[in-house]
């Protein structure tokens, strides 16, 4: 049973993420405002998560989490209105392991809650999963067996499709890289592309959408519009 | 307390005018001093004047000239044709040195110096002295003579003397002295001077100027900056003074101050060389108090006309009136008048006709002239006129062009420009006066528009945030009710549609802040050289099930050449990703979609054509405005800002974006520049 603190002024959205994060089994711990939540931290020493609203009454998010950090490495996910990258990025630089915008898709605000808790208790073991001997290629948690053609994102494993699977592993074992449509079309089917048209551009979608939490907002493979596509380089 | 010290500037200025001939006086006469000093060193090593050589040398050389007049009334006498005729009175039968010999008197009420000559070979003597009653023997007048203190006597090779510059030791190898031994050693003489010296002759003057050089000399080293500081001091206060009034404290100009520069001067000239000429009149009388009468009142005309040239400048100058006083400036001010007054076309009629003139005179003078060197010159003249023109010409047409490129980059956008109306002249200046004034009208409104548009964009981000929150809630609570069981199918459908706006509700105020974001230009754009044949690609890709959702198919022609322009890849995206998503929601189903890239010479096209599955019943100009979609009615996904934001977007990277619609026909055009 793992324990999640949910800070935010709204009771009722308090209370929703209650609901969504009871049915997944998480126990939930309840604050209303920075103050609260910095008491309740305190207090219980078994705290796996907080999620936390940066504009709040008493003390905001930001101020709150810096405070937490000082003397815990508890995961924070940011669940805010503010949706500018620049408020992202201030979340991000002052101690939050991640970034929800509201209104949130529920779904995404369980997966995303899930990968932090997987990362934060089961670190050590997500590499023992696939640990064989033989071509390993990851980028972050995202881990590429090529023996047995396994694909395991944030502990989960992943199902692809054979193409798929060889793009990944191409942009994988060269991550950081940026390659553009022809190249990888050239390095994948090795043969030189004829007009290939949006066929790879189609299966790096398709990819995204079983590897992301949200497609749009791409972790590993990220687009550069214009230019191509890249795994990013994350430790 | 003003008044007062004003009042108190005046008199210390007065005062100032006094004292400063003063020390101008001291000043002068210590550096004339030294500068005497420094040429004759003797004057400083002597007690007082008698021992100097200014004394000694004046002193021989009269006795000298006493000697020499004794001698020839001697030669006279021995010729027995007596030269000595005119004297004053005679005293015969006096014994000199045992003989029988007559004394001479000459009445001299002139000198000071007085004196008996002795001419024992011819039994004579000659005196200046009084005949008196105490004068009739030759003792008795050297007697008379040996009372003054300063006395000088000569008798059979001895010199018996009072002044040790003139005693024998001193003067034997004189040449004078010697000269006088050698010619007249049969004469003796009996020189001294009056006591106070009574007459105002040589000695008199003299010794008074050496007394005062030597005198001064000692203070100079004292005098100097003492007299020079009060100068300074005494200048600056008479500068401060200048032109106050008690009333105001404002410079007061009068009627004279008023007048033209040039006829002060005049009168100012004409009254220093009155001055001056009283002064050098000075020289015509040998009176001492004459001279310095002479000499104090043209210096005193002198002075005060400086005074007046100095009080009038001063005033002139600070009231910055002492340019404008002149005659030369009130013609200028004339010429420059009647010259602005003139239409530009005139005024370049008149310039190039001068020009004309000028250089058809000296070509004429050219031809004619006979001298090779006047030809020469006039030639030099010609080219100095051609190239003065050019310079002129040249010049004009620097500030025409500074003019036109100003408002160039009025035109371009860039109201940032201020020109300099002083750099340029008549008409120039006034379109330079005009333009910034354009600029600067211009920059304030877009300056006006833009701080609005930025308030507008932070209110709405900041209404979008508070709208989020309990949108935040609306949303979650549907979703967690489309997980309920319903009590009939009335109320499943009325939660689809609470689904539904929740969901549009949630696009509309994210489009809203990119959208006024996007037409206030307040994004920070990272350009780059973008493939645009790659993005279209990855944008086509990522659009593929949607189309296929609803049986559009994507004919794509893309070229083999490069297309490469300059954009930031985020933000074209998302005009791609607009007009993408619009098709998608709008183009007819089971038609087909042309997207072609067209590149040209200069610039890449992206074409985006479909079929509008609704009547398309507005402009063009009206499906770009925010909030107005292809359909009238409004009830299906989408904010219809997704044509605006894509607009702005576009311009903002320096693109063109236009949309054309022939019936169904919806094309949807956008132009980079090629790189």
């Amino acid at each position: 049973m793992y324990n999640i603190l949910v800070v935010d002024d709204d009771k009722e959205i308090v209370k929703a993420v209650e609901i969504y994060l009871g049915k997944e089994g998480y126990n939930i711990l309840k604050a209303y405002d920075g103050m609260q939540a910095l008491k309740i931290v305190d207090e219980n020493p078994n705290i796996h998560l907080i999620l936390l609203d940066i504009m709040m009454p008493k003390m905001d998010g930001i101020t709150t989490a810096n405070l937490i950090r000082e003397n815990k490495s508890i995961p924070i996910i940011m669940l805010s209105a503010k949706s500018e990258d620049y408020d992202k990025i201030e979340g991000l630089n002052n101690g939050a392991d991640d970034y929800i915008t509201k209104p949130f898709n529920p779904l995404e605000l369980i997966a995303r809650v899930n990968s932090q808790i997987r990362r934060y208790t089961h670190l050590g073991s997500i590499a023992d999963k696939v640990q064989e001997e033989g071509n390993l290629y990851s980028s972050g948690d995202l881990i590429i067996n090529d023996n047995t053609k396994q694909v395991v994102v944030e502990g989960k494993e992943v199902k692809l499709t054979p193409t798929e699977y060889n793009i990944l592993k191409f942009l994988t074992k060269n991550k950081g890289i940026v390659y553009s449509i022809e190249q990888i079309y050239e390095n994948v089917w090795e043969e030189e592309s004829y007009g290939a048209e949006n066929i790879i551009a189609v299966h790096i979608r398709h990819i995204r959408e079983k590897i992301e939490i949200n497609p749009k907002e791409p972790k590993y493979l990220k687009v550069i519009w214009g230019i191509g596509y890249k795994i990013e380089k994350l430790n | 307390m003003k008044k007062h010290s004003i009042c108190m500037a005046k008199v210390i200025k007065n005062i100032s005018y006094v004292l400063v001939p003063i020390f101008l006086l001291l000043l002068i006469s210590s550096i004339v001093s030294i500068l005497i000093v420094q040429k004759n060193i003797q004057i400083k090593n002597a007690d007082n004047y008698y021992e100097t050589e200014l004394f000694t040398d004046v002193y021989l050389g009269d006795v000298y000239s006493i000697y020499n007049s004794a001698d020839k009334g001697l030669m006279y006498e021995e010729n027995s044709t007596p030269y000595i005729t005119i004297y004053d009175d005679k005293q015969s039968d006096v014994d000199i040195y045992g003989k029988k010999g007559t004394i001479y008197y000459f009445n001299n009420h002139s000198s000071n110096l007085k004196y008996l000559v002795i001419n024992k070979k011819a039994g004579f003597a000659q005196t200046n002295l009084e005949h008196t009653m105490k004068t009739d023997t030759i003792d008795e007048i050297i007697q008379e003579l040996n009372k003054n203190k300063i006395y000088w006597n000569y008798e059979q090779g001895n010199v018996k003397t009072s002044i040790n510059s003139l005693s024998l030791e001193n003067i034997r190898y004189n040449n004078i002295f010697e000269y006088m031994i050698q010619q007249s050693s049969y004469l003796n003489a009996y020189t001294g001077l009056l006591n106070d010296l009574p007459y105002d002759d040589a000695y008199a003057v003299s010794k008074l100027e050496c007394n005062l050089i030597i005198n001064l000399n000692k203070i100079s080293a004292f005098i100097i900056p003492v007299s020079l500081i009060a100068l300074v001091f005494l200048v600056n206060f008479i500068f401060k003074g200048i032109g106050k009034t008690a009333q105001t404290g404002e410079i007061y100009l009068n009627w004279f101050d008023r007048w033209k520069l040039e006829i002060v001067f005049l009168i100012s000239i004409s009254m220093a060389l009155f001055g001056i000429y009283i002064f050098a009149g000075s020289s015509i009388t040998e009176s001492i108090t004459l001279k310095v009468t002479c000499m104090g009142i043209g210096l005193f005309i002198i002075y005060l006309d400086a005074i007046l040239m100095v009080e009038t400048i001063v005033k002139r100058i600070k009231t910055h009136t002492l340019i404008k006083s002149t005659i030369i400036y009130l013609i200028y001010k004339i010429v420059r008048d009647l010259v602005a007054d003139i239409k530009i076309t005139i005024k370049v009629f008149l310039i190039f006709g001068g020009f004309c003139l000028l250089g058809f005179m000296l070509t004429v003078l050219i031809v004619l002239t006979s001298s090779n060197d006047q030809r020469f010159l006039y030639t030099i003249m010609l080219l100095t006129l051609g190239f003065l023109s050019f310079w002129y010409l040249y010049r004009k047409i620097k500030e025409f062009d500074t003019v036109k490129n100003a408002l160039k980059s009025i035109y371009e956008g860039n109201t940032n420009i201020k020109l300099n109306p002083s750099e340029q002249k008549g008409v120039l200046k006034e379109m330079t006066i005009y333009i910034n004034d354009i600029a600067g009208g211009l920059s304030n409104a877009i300056n006006e528009s833009l701080k609005s548009e930025r308030l507008k964009t932070e209110l709405i981000t900041n209404v979008s945030h508070d709208i989020k929150t309990p949108l935040t809630s609306i949303i979650n609570y549907v979703d967690l009710l489309k997980k309920e069981k319903m009590p009939n199918e009335k109320c499943t459908e009325y939660l689809m549609i609470l689904d539904n706006k929740s969901q549009r509700l949630k696009r509309l105020t994210e489009d809203l802040v990119e959208a006024s974001k996007a037409s206030s230009g307040n994004i920070k754009l990272k350009m780059e050289q973008i493939n645009v044949v790659e993005l279209v690609k990855q944008v086509s890709g990522e659009f593929e099930d949607k189309f296929k959702a609803r049986g559009l198919e994507e004919v794509m022609t893309l070229p083999k050449d490069t297309a490469v322009i300059m954009a930031d890849g985020r933000y074209l995206y998302r005009v791609l990703e607009n007009i993408y998503s619009n098709t998608a929601k709008y183009a007819m189903e089971n038609t087909r979609v042309y997207l072609d890239v067209v590149v040209q010479s200069k610039s890449v096209v992206i074409q985006m054509k479909n079929i509008s599955q609704e009547k398309l019943n507005i402009s063009a100009d009206e499906l770009m405005q925010r909030f107005v979609r292809g359909e009238a009615s409004r009830n299906t996904e989408g904010s219809g800002l997704g044509l605006s934001i894509a607009s702005s977007l576009t311009q903002l990277q320096g693109g063109k974006f236009h949309i054309y619609l022939d019936g169904d026909l919806f094309k949807i055009t956008l132009g980079f520049e090629r790189i």
